[in-house]
């Protein structure tokens, strides 16, 4: 028996020891220590909304719709979204919001207002006029409601769609 | 319900946190260490009490979290294995004026905090006059002269 085996046995005076037990508990800090260094560099990484990880950008097959949007959210928080939509110049066209968006989270702001808007069973339809290109930017702040995985998909009427998926945090 | 889920959450993971960070073994609170917990509070109110500013609230997060800390305490008395796992057992770290360094190591414990502990609690010169020391459950280093 070495010095380090003798060292780590069992002492029953003056206290009771489990020193394999206590060795676990030192282990389990040493480790903890590397999980919580990990978390830190995900959150710094975007693992738990804005970040390299969170943030990104999707566009439709057709081009005429790009969605800017946090794929992580944490319940409670506040994240923008940006809606750019391109349709035929002078005339106004209709942004769709799935639903499944729709129950995660509620809008905290919206802007620009849009011309209309209603609920519909697809979800809420809002009504845009673009510039003179025909482009129009929605800037949306939402509000994270829920919890778990959303797949939502937001889309122009008589054009392209983008199916979405965010992850709420509790 | 919300307010016994979220208590729940906040008690287990800053038990969790608390257990890895071993800040128990370093004994005294420094100045920085007591602020350092006023901020964890400051971090974790807004969890416990989510949007909910109520009476009632408040008093069912209370109530929640004691009720979480007299349960484990009564499980602690139940069975002795869980009650090490969840505080750790007292562990000797200096044997008839020898110092155990691999324990130490272990402990993260160095030699200038044993003999700090000696010399405030036991007014000890040198570890030859050690018989024992031991890292006590709650951190704090106790000394046992010759």
């Amino acid at each position: 028996m070495n010095a380090h085996d003798q060292e780590m046995q069992d002492r029953r005076h003056p206290v009771d020891e489990d020193i394999a037990l206590q060795r676990r508990i030192w282990r389990f800090e040493r480790v903890g220590w590397y999980v919580l260094v990990a978390v830190v560099l995900l959150t710094l990484c975007g693992l738990f909304s804005h970040g390299l990880l969170s943030s990104t950008t999707v566009t439709s097959a057709q081009g005429d719709l790009t969605v800017e949007y946090e794929r992580f959210h944490r319940n409670g928080g506040v994240n923008t979204m940006v809606i750019r939509s391109h349709a035929e110049p002078g005339k106004l066209h209709t942004v769709i919001l799935g639903n499944a968006i729709m129950e995660g989270f509620s809008i905290d702001s919206i802007q620009p207002q849009p011309v209309r808007s209603a609920g519909t069973r697809q979800g809420l339809r809002l009504t845009l006029s673009g510039d003179d290109h025909g482009d129009s930017t929605l800037y949306l702040a939402w509000r994270s409601d829920g919890a778990g995985l959303f797949k939502s998909v937001i889309g122009i009427e008589g054009g392209g769609e983008v199916s979405i998926n965010q992850f709420i945090y509790p | 319900m919300d307010a016994v889920l979220r208590a729940g959450a906040i008690y287990i993971a800053l038990m969790v946190l608390f257990r890895i960070s071993g800040r128990r073994s370093l004994g005294e609170m420094t100045s920085f260490d007591f602020v350092l917990l006023l901020i964890i509070g400051e971090a974790t109110q807004q969890a416990l009490l989510g949007d909910d500013f109520s009476v009632t609230n408040a008093v069912l997060v209370i109530v929640t979290l004691l009720s979480i800390d007299i349960g484990f305490s009564l499980l602690k008395r139940r069975s002795q294995r869980i009650g090490k796992l969840i505080d750790g057992g007292p562990t000797i770290v200096v044997e008839n004026g020898t110092f155990l360094r691999h324990r130490m190591h272990e402990a993260r414990v160095q030699e200038d905090d044993i003999m700090q502990a000696a010399r405030l609690g036991q007014g000890v010169e040198s570890v030859d006059q050690i018989k024992f020391a031991i890292i006590e459950r709650n951190g704090k280093i106790s000394i046992i002269t010759r």
